[in-house]
C-alpha cells in the first residue's frame, strides 16, 4: 500500500468528479500546447523562410503583400518591374546577392518559379536526384511538390497560368524535370524552380499563342493601354501581377521611355510577339522581385531607403513585415492563449472544490490515517497527491491530445496546404507549462492539504463517535 | 514492566470538562476496562494514552517513555508502531478493500509484517473470504474485526479500544471482547478498553472506574 494506491483509491470513490476534472484540466493544457506547437512553427517557418533574404524589390505596391508572394508564396505579386531596373539595384556595392524572381505560373497548385540556382542556396537545398537545369524550360521541383505531384527526374509537365489551381495549360511547352530537391523543411519544398528564361519563353509564346484566356492569368504579364481593348471585361478578375489602375499608369510612365519589353504591351499587337524570343533583349524583360543579400548590416539604412524614393519599385524588407505578421498573428494567439489559461483556472478550481468537498466527509478517515501512525505531513502530502494525480492525468492527456491534434493537423495542411507543422516535436517552453501547470494543481490542493493538516484527531474521532 | 504509566494528569477544553488522574497503571500483558458514563472524560483519557492530545499537566509514559519528550511526529511514529487503536466508530477506509486497510496499518506502522503473517490474521479473524470487499459490503461483525485486525496487525505493545461493544449486541460484544483478549494474550500486549457498556464489567483482568469530573 502506498500513498499513489491509497490517493488512486480514494479519486476512485467519486469517479465521476475525477474524470471531470480530469478532462477540464486536459482540455485547457490541450488548448495551449496546441497554440504553443502552432505558433512557435509558424513563426519558426515565417522566420525560416525568410532567412537569408535581406529585401525584396519588386513593384509598387503593398510591402507585406510583396513579401507574403516573394518569400512565402502565399499571395499574389504587386506586378512586375523592368529587370533592368532591378538588376541596377542588384548591381550596388551595397549588394551581395541579387536573386531575380519571375513568377506566374502552376503547376497542380506548385509555383513555377524562375530564378537562379543561387535562390536554393539561401534554403542550403542539395540536389537529391539529377541536377540544376541547363537550358530554358527544365526544371527543378522541390520535395514535396515532387512526392505529392509524384514527379521525377525526366518526367514532363505542362504548366498552367496562374499561381493556383485551375488555371489553363501552356500546352505548347512542356517542363522538363531534370532535378528533385532535397527537403529543406523550407517554403522551397513546395515550389517549382526554373530558370527566368523560361518563364519569359513561355509567355512570350503564350502572347503568340495563346491569346484567348487571360481569365485566371496571374502571370508577370503587365496589360497598358495595348491590350485594355482585348482584356477589359476580364479585369476584375485579374490577379497579381495585372496592373491596369491609373495610379500604376501614372508611376510608370518614366519607365515606359527606357523599357518597352515584350511583356509590356504598350503599343505592341500581338502579331508582334511572334518573332524569336532571342530578338528580346536584356532591357525589354521584366520580372516580379529581386532577392537582395546585402555585404553589411549597413546597407540596411540607405538601401530600402533609396530604393523607394528613386524609382518606382518597392523595397520591403522581411524581417519587417514578418515581425508585422507575427505581431498580428500573435495577437489572436494571446487571445486563444488567454481563454486556454481560463480553463486551466476553472479546472484548478474545481480540483480545489471536488478536494474540499470531500475533505469533510473524509476526516474521520483522515484522523484515522493519524491513528495509525500517520505524521501531520504525511496527510498533507497524501491530500496534495490527490489534487497533484488529477492534474498530472489532465497534464499528461492533454499534451498527448495536443501533439497529435497538432501532427495530425499538419499532415492534413502538408497534404492540401504545403504547410510544415509537426506535433512529434517539443518546445522548451513546454517545461515551463508543465511546471505552471503543476503549480496550478498545488494551489488547488494546498488549502484541503491545509485543512488536513490542521485536522484535530482527537475533537474529529469525539465528533464522530 | 508498565506499560502505561500515568500521574497527576490534568487536561482542560477551553469551555468543557476536563480530565484528572492522579494515577493509572497497566502492566504488560494485562488488561483494563476503564469504565464511566458518556461525557466523563474517559475517551478523552484514551486520546491522551495515544498521544493525540497533550496534557497540560502531569506526564503519561508508555512503555517507559514519556510522550512529552517526544515531538510531534515521533509521537506519530510512536503511536503507528507501539499503538492499536480501535475506535467507537471504524473508521474503515471506504476506498479501500479489507486486506488494504490493513495493509495501510501495515505502512503507517512502519511494520515489517508479511503477506502471510495478514494472511493467518485474517482467518483467525475469520474475515479471509471478505479480503478483496470494500467495507460497505461487510456485516457490522466483520467490519469490526477488520477495525481488529487493522489494530493488530503490527503486534502492538499497546491495544486501546474505544467503545468497541457498544453497536454489537451481547453475542458480538462478547465475541469482540474475547477476540480482543486473545490476540493481545497471544502477543503479550496491555488491552485498555475505555466504555460506558456495563457487559464489560468483570471480563477483563482489571476495571477502572473513571473518576468522574468534580
Amino acid at each position: 500500500m502506498s500513498w499513489l494506491r491509497l490517493a488512486i483509491a480514494n479519486l476512485n470513490v467519486s469517479r465521476l468528479t475525477s474524470i471531470v476534472n480530469i478532462l477540464l484540466m486536459a482540455l485547457g493544457t490541450a488548448s495551449i500546447v496546441a497554440l504553443l506547437l502552432v505558433g512557435a512553427q509558424f513563426s519558426d517557418t515565417m522566420s525560416r523562410d525568410a532567412k537569408g533574404i535581406d529585401l525584396v524589390i519588386g513593384a509598387k505596391g503593398s510591402p507585406l503583400q510583396l513579401v507574403l508572394a516573394t518569400v512565402y508564396h502565399a499571395d499574389a505579386p504587386t506586378g512586375n518591374i523592368p529587370l533592368e531596373a532591378a538588376t541596377r539595384w542588384g548591381e550596388d556595392r551595397r549588394v551581395a546577392e541579387a536573386i531575380p524572381l519571375a513568377l506566374g505560373d502552376s503547376f497542380r497548385g506548385y509555383r513555377i518559379v524562375g530564378t537562379t540556382p543561387e535562390y536554393a542556396n539561401i534554403y542550403d537545398a542539395r540536389m537529391s536526384a539529377g541536377d540544376w537545369w541547363d537550358a530554358p524550360l527544365e526544371a527543378v521541383i522541390g520535395s514535396a511538390a515532387a512526392a505529392t505531384s509524384g514527379l521525377s527526374v525526366g518526367a514532363s509537365f505542362e504548366s498552367a497560368h496562374g499561381l493556383g489551381e485551375g488555371g489553363h495549360e501552356h500546352e505548347m511547352e512542356p517542363y522538363r524535370v531534370v532535378g528533385v530537391l532535397e527537403p529543406t523543411g523550407s517554403v522551397l519544398d513546395r515550389l517549382i524552380l526554373t530558370s527566368v528564361e523560361s518563364v519569359w519563353l513561355l509567355h512570350d509564346d503564350e502572347h503568340g499563342h495563346d491569346e484567348h484566356d487571360h481569365e485566371e492569368h496571374e502571370g508577370p504579364h503587365e496589360h497598358d493601354e495595348g491590350d485594355h481593348d482585348e482584356h477589359e471585361h476580364h479585369h476584375e478578375e485579374h490577379e497579381g501581377l495585372h496592373e491596369h489602375d491609373e495610379g500604376d499608369h501614372d508611376e510608370h510612365e518614366h519607365d515606359h521611355e527606357e523599357h518597352e519589353g515584350p511583356d509590356e504591351h504598350d503599343e505592341h499587337d500581338h502579331d508582334e510577339h511572334e518573332h524569336d524570343h532571342e530578338e528580346h533583349d536584356h532591357e525589354d524583360r521584366e520580372i516580379t522581385a529581386m532577392l537582395i543579400q546585402y555585404r553589411s548590416p549597413t546597407a540596411a539604412i540607405t538601401f530600402p531607403r533609396q530604393v523607394n524614393a528613386d524609382s518606382a519599385l518597392v523595397a520591403a524588407a522581411p524581417a519587417i513585415e514578418v515581425t508585422r505578421v507575427l505581431r498580428l498573428v500573435g495577437a489572436g494567439l494571446d487571445g486563444l492563449r488567454t481563454f486556454a489559461w481560463l480553463l486551466i483556472v476553472s479546472a484548478g478550481l474545481s480540483i480545489f472544490a471536488a478536494l474540499y468537498g470531500s475533505l469533510r466527509a473524509r476526516r474521520g478517515d483522515i484522523a484515522m490515517l493519524r491513528c495509525l501512525g500517520a505524521t501531520r505531513v504525511e496527510v498533507l502530502i497524501a491530500l496534495l497527491l490527490e489534487g497533484l494525480l488529477l492534474t498530472v492525468m489532465g497534464i499528461l492527456i492533454g499534451f498527448l491530445t495536443a501533439h497529435f491534434a497538432v501532427e495530425f493537423m499538419g499532415q492534413w495542411l502538408a497534404a492540401t496546404r504545403g504547410v510544415t507543422i509537426t506535433g512529434f516535436t517539443w518546445l522548451a517552453v513546454e517545461w515551463g507549462l508543465i511546471g505552471g501547470l503543476l503549480a496550478v494543481g498545488v494551489l488547488a490542493s494546498v488549502i484541503p492539504a491545509l485543512q488536513a493538516y490542521r485536522t484535530d484527531v482527537a475533537k474529529t474521532l469525539s465528533e464522530s463517535s | 514492566m508498565h506499560a502505561i504509566q500515568v500521574e497527576n494528569v490534568r487536561f482542560q477544553y477551553a469551555d468543557e470538562a476536563g480530565v484528572s488522574v492522579d494515577r493509572f497503571d497497566l502492566e504488560a500483558g494485562k488488561s483494563v476496562a476503564v469504565l464511566g458514563p458518556s461525557g466523563c472524560g474517559k475517551s478523552t483519557f484514551l486520546h491522551l494514552l495515544a498521544g493525540l492530545l497533550s496534557p497540560q499537566e502531569g506526564a503519561i509514559r508508555l512503555l517507559d517513555q514519556d510522550l512529552a519528550s517526544m515531538n510531534a511526529a515521533a509521537v506519530d511514529r510512536f503511536r503507528g508502531a507501539n499503538l492499536g487503536l480501535v475506535m467507537q466508530r471504524l473508521h474503515l477506509i471506504k476506498a479501500l478493500t479489507v486486506r488494504e486497510n490493513i495493509e495501510l496499518a501495515i505502512k503507517l506502522g512502519r511494520s515489517d509484517a508479511t503477506a502471510p503473517a495478514i494472511n493467518a490474521l485474517l482467518e483467525r479473524l475469520d474475515i479471509g473470504d471478505v479480503a478483496h470487499q470494500k467495507p460497505s459490503t461487510l456485516s457490522q461483525g466483520q467490519a469490526q474485526r477488520t477495525a481488529i485486525a487493522r489494530a493488530l496487525v503490527n503486534t502492538p505493545r499497546i491495544v486501546l479500544a474505544d467503545e468497541p461493544t457498544s453497536a454489537l449486541d451481547d453475542a458480538n460484544a462478547a465475541e469482540a471482547i474475547a477476540l480482543l483478549k486473545a490476540v493481545v494474550a497471544d502477543s503479550g500486549a496491555a488491552l485498555l478498553v475505555v466504555t460506558h457498556d456495563q457487559r464489560i464489567r468483570g471480563t477483563l483482568d482489571h476495571d477502572f472506574d473513571f473518576p468522574t469530573p468534580p
